[in-house]
């Protein structure tokens, strides 16, 4: 059984539909990645698993559990954390306190020492900037913060939206190390990437989505070498 | 065990108090110079004459021995615009919109704690022959009343008005709060009238409220002037602070408060953390329901008679106070109530005798909204008002 | 520029209900009996007008109570004439807007033929235009303003006296008191600030110190002013408005240790004044008010009335039921008269105002009536009267200090 199966789902904008029948699979312990065109509707996917958009027609099955009514904020006690698009941090919160609010569904209190010292392992520059606003941190500093937090949710499954959205080069770099080091220490990946590159070279599959539709999936290798995409989403002429 | 007794963050606890001391004492410091230089200037002219012709003390003499009564009375009605300040700003904060109707909620939390009063007394619970601790308890039984059934009632609009609005434009349920407002003004009304057949209700006097301390008398000329504070012009202020106190804990401390904040920010994220947005903005206006509940008995106590539309005045008062000191900021609705409530004492007891009685005490509204205008043109966000370029 | 326009909008806010604050805060609310069955061609009605709702209803719905209690008892000559005589009240909720909404629905219904109204001048004024234009007889049991008749309309009269009296009573009573200096402060109103500005006049006609003049409208927090009263430490305070603000100011300034005497009109004359104030009244020198309308007990024949007036309504009437009654009282019988002229039919309204000018010797339950050329009464009655309990229950037993006839100025 899939970790997380997606069938057929469709949302909708209003009256706009956005997505247009999506079905995907991830597997316990892989990194997937969704990659398509500006509007092609995989900020719509993440955004509709994790409960934030009610699709109209189509289930959302968390290891044989239908999820697709269960509304946002019960669907982080199921162990699926997103970072959003744009970070989402709380601007007028600490970092310590936008930390915090990523344990927020966490019952096991004694726990949570140790996560946080394994956010800070994973993203130093968190722990000096404890007590500083989040507003006042830099873009590459929001995200680390927008993944420590998710993290805090100790999830199995992790959903991230366009992490490298305009970070520098080496800062794409690290944050991509990151995601794969939290990937071997056993969290599942669900990534949206325009940065279609970066994302086939650390996924282990792929989906293409094009106008509300799955194109294309395979394996990450596969993606990488096949012409479309090549030619659509990697730039290679 | 010990998991439930985080310990309580005496910095976060207290820091509200000092910034209240430094409010009350920086705004009563600044417009006390204000009248005293202008007392200065006018002592020679015409309206120095007039004074000293009828009472036979300078002009300026004249204003230092009215400047402590002034003063008291004044920081008192900011505690109370303040109290009522706290409910409008906390729902902005977290909805960044302005609940109209948080003057009848206010209302409401009068007539609950006064209806009991009334009760309490014709059963001789209270009044003549009761003692001291029991009037004290009763007393504070009402205003626990008042400010369940104010947020409760809070909570009944928020789900019944509000909620299906909250994706509207903002003008939407702004109208909505109007309408709220003036559909509960006459559900109070008719409420009281069925069941007590009148609804201007006088406060009940028992217990050593009207009661005043006296300090002594200040010398004016060859007269004196009794300097005294009633004693509940004290329960006021300390109920205010205490709301101040809690409420402020409550938010930067605890983690419904962090839950708040994050809301107030961001609900799409702040539900991805697992935070229910619609339990939350209900608890919202829960707390400032029960707050302005509350404010609404310390003011029926302080003025006491109170009617259906007691909260309009009040209530637009309280929300020009948290504009002034930067709206959906809890330090900044004290602020602002505390500036209001001193403004508004200093121009009715100064503005005739500087004027010769050309502008009396009728006044001192425009007054007071002309430098909420004033203030609002130079600081649109208010004196706290935050500046905060949100980064997207 | 979303912040700017958020300050701009707050501002438009606050202003708009600002303004419309007084209108507002007192939503319309449709008369009680408007909804009566239309009207067959011998129904004749009586209108009432005054606050049914609101801070002066004590007082309003006694009027009310007194106008029907005169329907029931007095319209007998005319039942047996073949008519058949209905109250219609109407409730003005102390509001100018209210009042003059009511008088154009009073006047297009063509059964009522006189207004036995209004408590407050401020609403008798406007609304009387409106009576004035469709030839409508009004005969007011307590609107006590100079300009309710000196606009010298042939329709419009009332039975009790005179702010432009009241005033310089009030003002005779402290110089008779040996009051040296006066704080004058009023409501704003038509009616209080009218009452205070004669006040005033008298008082410094008779040597004493006026040390303010101020009006304002609160109702609650009178901190500022009492300053100002106790820095300048008059010997009296004279209160021109009604009881729900001049109680209050008085409390407070008691409280505040003013030791003088507090001095009020009419308008003071509710037993809901001694409910808010209390034993404050009784302090210091003692709280006084003027009135055109004595306790019953005032008045040597309202002994009965006020009998039939517990077992009709279950408490004792306030101050102006008498009032009302007799102006009830007063459109019965000149209907009657009306009605005789014109050969026993339904007569116009023009007629039965002409019939109100014209009675003579009208002998009503507090006093014998002849209306002058504009209206007034040719002799009014005015009382002092102390206040003389803090208890509302006592508040008829206040004791009337002064009495005096006075004619009004001349028209």
């Amino acid at each position: 059984m899939a970790m997380l199966e997606v069938n057929d789902i469709h949302t909708y904008y209003g009256n706009i539909q956005a997505l247009n029948g999506v079905s995907l699979k991830v597997e316990q312990g892989e990194i997937v990645t969704l990659i398509g065109a500006n509007g092609a509707g995989k900020t719509t996917t993440l955004r509709t698993i994790s409960g934030l958009l009610k699709p109209r027609q189509g289930q959302i099955v968390l290891e044989g559990n239908d999820i697709t009514e269960t509304p946002a904020h019960d669907i982080v006690y199921k162990r699926i954390a997103m970072v959003p698009e744009g970070r989402g941090v709380f601007a007028r919160l600490t970092v310590a306190e936008n930390l915090d609010l990523g344990a927020y569904s966490r019952s096991d209190r004694k726990n949570l020492a140790g996560d946080l010292e394994r956010v800070f392992s994973l993203f130093p520059r968190l722990q000096e900037r404890q007590k500083q606003y989040a507003g006042t941190l830099s873009g590459g500093e929001q995200q680390m913060l927008a993944m420590g937090r998710a993290i805090m949710s100790n999830p199995r499954l992790l959903l991230l939206d366009e992490p490298s959205m305009g970070l520098a080069p080496v800062l794409v770099d690290l944050i991509f190390d990151i995601i794969q080091q939290i990937n071997k220490e056993g969290v599942t990946i669900l990534l949206v990437e325009q940065n279609a590159l970066m994302a086939l070279s650390i996924a282990n599959r792929g989906y293409v989505l094009q106008s509300g539709e799955i194109l294309l999936s395979d394996t990450a290798e596969s993606l990488k070498n096949n012409e479309m995409v090549q030619k659509a989403y990697l730039g290679i002429e | 065990m010990k998991k439930y007794l985080k310990p309580i963050n005496l910095m976060e606890l207290l820091r509200p108090l000092g910034q209240l001391i430094v409010f009350s004492l920086g705004s009563a410091a600044v417009l006390s110079i204000i009248v005293l230089a202008l007392a200065i200037v006018l002592n020679n002219t015409a309206a120095g004459d007039k004074i000293f012709a009828q009472l036979k003390v300078s002009l300026f003499a004249y204003t230092v021995a009215n400047l402590p009564q002034v003063l008291v009375d004044g920081l008192t009605l900011g505690f109370v615009y303040a109290a009522i300040a706290l409910g409008y700003t906390m729902v902005y904060g977290v909805l960044e919109f302005i609940n109209f109707a948080h003057s009848e909620i206010f209302a409401i939390g009068a007539f609950v704690g006064v209806e009991i009063l009334i009760a309490l007394q014709n059963a001789g619970l209270i009044g003549s022959g009761s003692s001291l601790f029991m009037d004290y308890v009763f007393l504070i039984l009402a205003m626990l009343a008042g400010m369940a059934v104010a947020g409760g009632a809070a909570i009944a609009m928020e789900r019944i008005a509000y909620r299906p609005l909250r994706n509207a434009p903002r003008l939407v349920p702004l109208i909505s709060a109007i309408g709220v407002s003036f559909f509960l003004q006459d559900a109070i009304r008719l409420t009281e009238s069925l069941t007590t057949g009148q609804f201007n209700r006088i406060f009940p006097t028992f217990g050593n409220f009207d009661k005043r301390i006296t300090f002594g008398k200040i010398p004016m000329g060859a007269a004196e002037l009794p300097f005294s504070v009633p004693i509940k012009s004290f329960i006021v202020i300390i109920a205010a602070v205490l709301m101040l106190v809690v409420l402020n804990y409550l938010v930067n401390a605890t983690k419904v408060g962090k839950a708040i904040r994050a809301v107030a920010q961001d609900r799409a994220t702040a539900s991805l953390m697992g935070i229910d947005v619609n339990h939350i903005i209900a608890i919202t206006f829960l707390i400032g329901g029960a707050l302005g509940g509350a404010a609404g008995l310390l003011y029926a106590l302080k003025f006491t008679r109170i009617d259906p539309y007691v909260g309009f005045y009040p209530g637009l008062k309280a929300f020009t106070a948290a504009v002034l000191g930067g709206i959906g900021n809890l330090t900044g609705a004290l602020l602002g109530g505390i500036i209001l409530g001193l403004l508004e004492t200093f121009a009715g007891s100064y503005l005739s005798i500087f004027t010769m009685g050309a502008a009396g005490v009728e006044y001192k509204d425009i007054f007071a909204f002309a430098i909420l205008i004033l203030v609002l043109i130079f600081r649109p966000n208010g004196l706290l008002g935050e500046n905060v370029t949100e980064k997207v | 520029m979303f912040k700017r326009s958020f300050a701009f909008l707050s501002l438009l806010v606050i202003a708009s209900i600002a303004l419309t604050a007084c209108g507002s805060s007192t939503p319309a609310t449709q008369a009680a009996d408007s909804g009566s069955p239309a009207t067959s061609g011998n129904v004749i009605k009586i209108a009432s007008q005054s606050p049914l709702s609101g801070d002066q209803s004590v007082i309003g719905v006694d009027i009310k109570n007194g106008a029907q209690l005169a329907i029931d008892q007095l319209s007998g000559p005319l039942k047996d004439m073949g008519f058949t005589i209905q109250l219609a009240p109407y409730d003005d909720m102390a509001n100018p807007d209210n009042g003059v909404a009511n008088a154009k629905q009073i006047v297009a219904d063509p059964a009522i033929m006189c207004v036995d109204g209004h408590y407050n001048s401020g609403v008798q004024i406007p609304s009387s235009e409106v009576y004035h234009s469709a030839g409508l007889a009004n005969v007011s049991p307590a609107n006590t303003n100079p300009t309710v008749t000196t606009r010298g309309y042939a329709e419009v009269n009332r039975i009790v006296g005179r702010d432009d009296v009241q005033g310089v009573v009030g003002a005779d009573f402290a110089a008779s008191k040996g009051v040296k200096s006066v704080y004058v402060m009023h409501d704003k109103t038509a009616y209080g600030q009218g009452i205070a500005e004669f006040f005033q006049q008298e008082a410094k006609a008779k040597g004493l110190e006026v040390l303010g003049f101020e009006g304002t409208e609160e109702k609650a927090n009178f901190d500022p002013i009492i300053t100002s009263i106790i820095a300048a430490n008059p010997e009296a305070v004279y209160f021109g408005g009604m009881f729900s603000q001049a109680a209050v100011m008085f409390k407070q300034a008691r409280d505040r240790g003013y030791e003088g005497m507090f001095i009020s009109d009419d308008g003071f004359d509710s037993s809901d004044a001694a409910k808010i104030a209390g034993d404050t009244l009784m302090a210091g020198a003692g709280t006084f008010y003027s009135t055109v309308s004595g306790p019953a007990a005032a008045y040597a024949d309202t002994a009965k009335f006020v009998t039939d007036f517990k077992a009709a309504f279950n408490h004792d009437p306030q101050p102006f039921a008498a009032q009302s009654y007799d102006s009830a009282a007063i459109c019965l019988a000149a209907i009657q008269n009306a009605i005789k002229a014109n050969n026993n039919q339904m007569p116009t309204r023009e007629a039965v105002a002409k019939a109100v000018r014209e009675l003579k010797d009208f002998k009503g339950i507090t006093g014998v009536y002849n209306f002058n050329s504009i209206g007034d009464p040719v002799v009014a009655k005015y009382f002092v009267i102390q206040v003389m309990s803090g208890d509302p229950a006592q508040w008829s037993a206040n004791e009337i200090v002064q009495t005096l006839d006075i004619a009004p100025p001349a028209p």
